[in-house]
Protein backbone atom coordinates (compact mmCIF):
# COMPACT_ATOMS: atom_id res chain seq x y z
CA UNK A 1 0.00 0.00 0.00
CA UNK A 2 1.11 3.51 -1.11
CA UNK A 3 1.76 5.92 1.45
CA UNK A 4 -0.84 8.30 1.54
CA UNK A 5 -1.40 11.97 3.43
CA UNK A 6 -4.48 10.30 5.14
CA UNK A 7 -2.48 6.75 6.01
CA UNK A 8 0.07 9.12 7.92
CA UNK A 9 -2.56 11.16 9.75
CA UNK A 10 -4.24 7.56 10.76
CA UNK A 11 -0.89 5.87 11.65
CA UNK A 12 0.10 9.35 13.89
CA UNK A 13 -3.39 9.45 15.71
CA UNK A 14 -3.22 5.48 16.72
CA UNK A 15 0.48 6.32 17.97
CA UNK A 16 -0.47 9.04 20.04
CA UNK A 17 -3.13 7.37 21.67
CA UNK A 18 -1.19 4.37 21.94
CA UNK A 19 1.31 6.31 24.32
CA UNK A 20 -1.04 8.46 25.83
CA UNK A 21 -2.48 4.56 27.08
CA UNK A 22 1.02 3.28 27.59
CA UNK A 23 1.39 6.68 30.02
CA UNK A 24 -1.46 6.43 31.71
CA UNK A 25 -1.18 2.81 32.58
CA UNK A 26 2.31 3.78 34.07
CA UNK A 27 1.08 6.29 36.65
CA UNK A 28 -1.31 4.13 38.00
CA UNK A 29 -0.35 2.03 41.12
CA UNK A 30 -0.04 -1.40 41.23
CA UNK A 31 1.64 -4.02 43.18
CA UNK A 32 3.60 -5.83 40.61
CA UNK A 33 5.86 -3.78 37.29
CA UNK A 34 3.96 -6.24 34.69
CA UNK A 35 0.36 -6.00 35.82
CA UNK A 36 -0.86 -3.79 33.58
CA UNK A 37 -4.06 -4.44 30.97
CA UNK A 38 -1.80 -3.37 27.80
CA UNK A 39 -3.88 -0.99 26.56
CA UNK A 40 -2.10 0.28 24.32
CA UNK A 41 -1.95 -3.22 22.49
CA UNK A 42 -5.46 -1.99 20.98
CA UNK A 43 -4.38 0.72 18.96
CA UNK A 44 -1.34 -1.56 17.92
CA UNK A 45 -3.83 -5.20 17.04
CA UNK A 46 -6.28 -2.64 15.91
CA UNK A 47 -3.52 -1.19 13.09
CA UNK A 48 -2.77 -4.71 12.26
CA UNK A 49 -5.85 -5.73 11.03
CA UNK A 50 -6.94 -2.30 9.43
CA UNK A 51 -4.01 -1.44 7.67
CA UNK A 52 -0.62 -4.07 7.89
CA UNK A 53 1.73 -4.92 9.83
CA UNK A 54 4.98 -2.41 9.32
CA UNK A 55 1.93 0.27 10.15
CA UNK A 56 1.79 -1.54 13.67
CA UNK A 57 5.50 -1.93 13.84
CA UNK A 58 5.54 1.94 13.42
CA UNK A 59 2.93 1.93 16.26
CA UNK A 60 4.77 -0.17 18.65
CA UNK A 61 8.17 1.76 18.30
CA UNK A 62 6.38 5.00 18.32
CA UNK A 63 4.59 3.48 22.02
CA UNK A 64 7.83 2.12 22.85
CA UNK A 65 10.48 5.09 22.27
CA UNK A 66 7.68 8.09 23.37
CA UNK A 67 6.12 6.52 26.11
CA UNK A 68 9.64 5.21 27.37
CA UNK A 69 10.84 9.10 27.07
CA UNK A 70 7.88 10.43 29.22
CA UNK A 71 8.11 7.69 31.76
CA UNK A 72 12.04 8.65 32.23
CA UNK A 73 13.31 4.95 31.32
CA UNK A 74 14.23 5.24 27.61
CA UNK A 75 18.08 4.97 28.44
CA UNK A 76 17.80 2.49 30.82
CA UNK A 77 18.04 -1.29 31.11
CA UNK A 78 13.88 -1.35 31.28
CA UNK A 79 13.65 -0.18 27.89
CA UNK A 80 14.96 -3.15 26.72
CA UNK A 81 12.02 -4.95 28.47
CA UNK A 82 9.57 -2.72 26.68
CA UNK A 83 11.04 -3.01 22.96
CA UNK A 84 11.93 -6.58 22.89
CA UNK A 85 8.54 -8.13 24.38
CA UNK A 86 6.24 -5.28 22.63
CA UNK A 87 7.82 -6.63 18.97
CA UNK A 88 7.62 -10.09 19.77
CA UNK A 89 4.54 -10.12 20.62
CA UNK A 90 3.46 -7.92 17.43
CA UNK A 91 5.06 -10.96 15.17
CA UNK A 92 3.02 -13.66 17.32
CA UNK A 93 -0.36 -11.58 17.01
CA UNK A 94 0.43 -11.38 13.45
CA UNK A 95 1.50 -14.74 12.72
CA UNK A 96 -1.96 -15.81 15.01
CA UNK A 97 -3.46 -13.42 12.36
CA UNK A 98 -2.54 -14.81 9.30
CA UNK A 99 -2.49 -18.55 10.46
CA UNK A 100 -5.71 -20.35 9.86
CA UNK A 101 -6.44 -20.90 13.18
CA UNK A 102 -9.92 -19.25 13.24
CA UNK A 103 -9.07 -17.12 16.27
CA UNK A 104 -11.00 -13.90 16.47
CA UNK A 105 -9.54 -10.41 17.54
CA UNK A 106 -10.33 -11.82 21.24
CA UNK A 107 -8.13 -15.11 20.81
CA UNK A 108 -5.45 -12.60 18.59
CA UNK A 109 -5.10 -10.26 22.03
CA UNK A 110 -4.65 -13.10 24.15
CA UNK A 111 -1.60 -14.71 22.15
CA UNK A 112 -0.31 -11.16 22.01
CA UNK A 113 -0.79 -10.05 25.97
CA UNK A 114 0.80 -14.02 26.69
CA UNK A 115 3.51 -13.31 24.31
CA UNK A 116 4.35 -10.26 25.56
CA UNK A 117 4.68 -11.36 29.54
CA UNK A 118 6.50 -14.28 28.68
CA UNK A 119 8.86 -12.17 26.88
CA UNK A 120 9.38 -10.31 29.65
CA UNK A 121 9.87 -13.32 32.19
CA UNK A 122 12.55 -15.18 29.90
CA UNK A 123 14.32 -11.75 29.58
CA UNK A 124 14.47 -11.35 33.21
CA UNK A 125 15.72 -14.58 33.45
CA UNK A 126 18.67 -14.20 31.21
CA UNK A 127 19.31 -10.30 32.16
CA UNK A 128 18.93 -9.45 35.87
CA UNK A 129 17.66 -12.35 37.90
CA UNK A 130 19.73 -15.65 37.31
CA UNK A 131 17.62 -17.99 39.63
CA UNK A 132 14.93 -20.00 38.45
CA UNK A 133 12.92 -19.07 41.14
CA UNK A 134 11.43 -16.46 38.66
CA UNK A 135 9.62 -18.81 37.15
CA UNK A 136 7.11 -19.05 40.17
CA UNK A 137 5.47 -16.14 38.67
CA UNK A 138 4.49 -18.42 35.73
CA UNK A 139 0.76 -18.88 36.77
CA UNK A 140 0.32 -15.08 37.79
CA UNK A 141 1.75 -14.05 34.51
CA UNK A 142 -0.76 -16.39 32.53
CA UNK A 143 -3.39 -15.35 34.38
CA UNK A 144 -2.43 -11.63 33.67
CA UNK A 145 -2.01 -12.51 30.59
CA UNK A 146 -5.52 -14.04 30.09
CA UNK A 147 -7.65 -11.20 31.58
CA UNK A 148 -5.23 -8.60 30.00
CA UNK A 149 -6.33 -10.16 26.85
CA UNK A 150 -9.79 -10.47 26.86
CA UNK A 151 -10.00 -6.98 28.15
CA UNK A 152 -8.33 -5.74 25.37
CA UNK A 153 -9.78 -7.99 23.00
CA UNK A 154 -13.21 -7.37 23.21
CA UNK A 155 -11.98 -3.18 23.28
CA UNK A 156 -10.09 -3.87 20.15
CA UNK A 157 -13.64 -5.63 18.72
CA UNK A 158 -15.62 -2.91 19.55
CA UNK A 159 -13.56 -0.04 17.99
CA UNK A 160 -12.90 -2.54 15.04
CA UNK A 161 -16.68 -2.78 14.51
CA UNK A 162 -16.86 0.85 14.89
CA UNK A 163 -14.32 2.30 13.11
CA UNK A 164 -14.01 2.25 8.99
CA UNK A 165 -10.69 3.27 7.27
CA UNK A 166 -11.18 4.62 3.48
CA UNK A 167 -7.83 4.56 2.64
CA UNK A 168 -6.76 5.43 -0.96
CA UNK B 1 -17.98 -16.08 7.03
CA UNK B 2 -15.93 -13.48 5.70
CA UNK B 3 -12.71 -12.78 7.83
CA UNK B 4 -14.63 -9.40 9.20
CA UNK B 5 -16.81 -11.23 10.91
CA UNK B 6 -15.20 -13.69 12.21
CA UNK B 7 -12.47 -11.58 13.57
CA UNK B 8 -15.38 -9.66 15.47
CA UNK B 9 -16.82 -12.74 16.71
CA UNK B 10 -15.84 -15.11 19.51
CA UNK B 11 -15.51 -18.27 18.31
CA UNK B 12 -14.50 -21.97 19.41
CA UNK B 13 -10.95 -21.43 19.03
CA UNK B 14 -10.71 -18.66 21.25
CA UNK B 15 -12.65 -20.87 24.14
CA UNK B 16 -10.36 -23.59 23.33
CA UNK B 17 -7.35 -21.25 23.44
CA UNK B 18 -8.97 -19.47 26.92
CA UNK B 19 -9.12 -23.22 27.94
CA UNK B 20 -5.45 -24.34 27.14
CA UNK B 21 -3.99 -21.21 29.35
CA UNK B 22 -6.60 -21.66 32.26
CA UNK B 23 -5.17 -25.24 32.29
CA UNK B 24 -1.56 -23.90 32.32
CA UNK B 25 -2.59 -22.09 34.87
CA UNK B 26 -3.36 -24.99 37.24
CA UNK B 27 -1.18 -27.11 36.30
CA UNK B 28 1.91 -24.44 36.71
CA UNK B 29 0.16 -23.68 39.69
CA UNK B 30 0.09 -26.99 41.72
CA UNK B 31 3.95 -27.40 39.86
CA UNK B 32 5.40 -23.80 41.53
CA UNK B 33 3.15 -24.09 44.76
CA UNK B 34 3.80 -27.43 45.52
CA UNK B 35 4.72 -28.73 49.35
CA UNK B 36 7.85 -28.82 50.50
CA UNK B 37 10.53 -31.69 49.22
CA UNK B 38 10.99 -34.81 51.67
CA UNK B 39 14.54 -35.38 52.32
CA UNK B 40 15.74 -38.78 53.44
CA UNK B 41 18.03 -37.41 56.52
CA UNK B 42 18.38 -34.79 58.92
CA UNK B 43 21.52 -32.89 60.24
CA UNK B 44 22.09 -32.09 63.85
CA UNK B 45 24.65 -29.79 65.00
CA UNK B 46 25.64 -29.42 68.61
CA UNK B 47 29.28 -28.95 70.58
CA UNK B 48 30.34 -27.82 67.46
CA UNK B 49 30.33 -30.72 65.68
CA UNK B 50 27.60 -32.48 62.82
CA UNK B 51 25.92 -35.17 62.68
CA UNK B 52 23.68 -37.02 59.74
CA UNK B 53 20.44 -39.00 60.82
CA UNK B 54 18.92 -41.17 58.72
CA UNK B 55 14.60 -40.67 58.94
CA UNK B 56 14.33 -44.34 57.39
CA UNK B 57 14.54 -45.72 60.90
CA UNK B 58 12.18 -44.88 63.45
CA UNK B 59 13.87 -44.55 67.08
CA UNK B 60 14.60 -42.29 69.73
CA UNK B 61 17.55 -41.35 71.16
CA UNK B 62 19.31 -39.16 73.59
CA UNK B 63 22.33 -36.37 72.51
CA UNK B 64 25.39 -35.90 74.89
CA UNK B 65 23.87 -32.55 76.01
CA UNK B 66 20.36 -34.09 77.41
CA UNK B 67 18.29 -33.53 74.01
CA UNK B 68 16.13 -36.32 73.36
CA UNK B 69 14.82 -36.95 69.76
CA UNK B 70 12.63 -38.84 68.10
CA UNK B 71 12.69 -40.12 64.35
CA UNK B 72 9.17 -41.17 63.30
CA UNK B 73 7.73 -41.79 59.37
CA UNK B 74 10.43 -39.76 58.27
CA UNK B 75 9.97 -36.58 60.50
CA UNK B 76 12.08 -35.76 63.24
CA UNK B 77 11.43 -33.85 66.53
CA UNK B 78 12.83 -32.83 69.98
CA UNK B 79 10.81 -34.75 72.69
CA UNK B 80 12.48 -33.31 75.49
CA UNK B 81 14.71 -31.40 76.72
CA UNK B 82 16.19 -29.71 79.81
CA UNK B 83 16.19 -26.21 78.67
CA UNK B 84 13.68 -23.73 80.46
CA UNK B 85 11.58 -22.78 77.84
CA UNK B 86 11.26 -25.90 75.69
CA UNK B 87 10.85 -23.87 72.79
CA UNK B 88 12.35 -26.64 70.50
CA UNK B 89 9.82 -29.48 71.93
CA UNK B 90 6.86 -26.98 71.29
CA UNK B 91 8.33 -26.53 67.42
CA UNK B 92 7.02 -30.00 67.24
CA UNK B 93 7.86 -32.25 63.81
CA UNK B 94 10.12 -31.13 61.28
CA UNK B 95 9.19 -32.49 57.69
CA UNK B 96 10.19 -30.46 54.94
CA UNK B 97 13.59 -29.29 53.83
CA UNK B 98 14.69 -26.39 55.07
CA UNK B 99 12.40 -27.03 58.42
CA UNK B 100 14.56 -25.95 61.29
CA UNK B 101 14.55 -26.55 65.14
CA UNK B 102 17.18 -24.02 67.16
CA UNK B 103 17.53 -24.74 70.64
CA UNK B 104 20.11 -22.07 71.90
CA UNK B 105 20.08 -23.43 75.84
CA UNK B 106 21.71 -26.24 74.53
CA UNK B 107 23.48 -24.76 71.30
CA UNK B 108 20.95 -27.40 69.25
CA UNK B 109 20.43 -26.94 65.99
CA UNK B 110 18.58 -29.76 64.13
CA UNK B 111 17.26 -29.15 60.28
CA UNK B 112 16.52 -31.13 56.59
CA UNK B 113 18.79 -29.96 54.30
CA UNK B 114 18.89 -29.38 50.52
CA UNK B 115 21.16 -28.47 47.95
CA UNK B 116 19.83 -25.02 46.93
CA UNK B 117 20.25 -21.36 46.05
CA UNK B 118 18.55 -20.95 49.25
CA UNK B 119 20.09 -21.16 52.92
CA UNK B 120 17.43 -21.26 55.05
CA UNK B 121 13.71 -20.17 55.28
CA UNK B 122 12.45 -18.91 58.56
CA UNK B 123 9.24 -19.29 60.21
Amino acid sequence: MKTSNEKILILSAYSIMAVMLFLVESIVPKPLPFMRIGLANVFILLILVQIDFFSALVVTLTKVIIGNLFSGLLFTPLVLFSLVSSVISLLVMFAFYKSKIPLSLIGVSITGALSHLLTQLVLGYFLFIHTSRIFALFPIILFIGLLSGLITGILVIILYKNIRLNLA
Amino acid sequence: MNKRELLSHFTIADGVLIVIVIVAIIGSSLFVYKKGIRTDFAVIEYNGKSENVSLNKDRIFTLENGIVIEVKDGKVRVKDSDCPQKICVKHGWLKYAHDVIVCLPNKTIIYLPQKSDIDYITQ
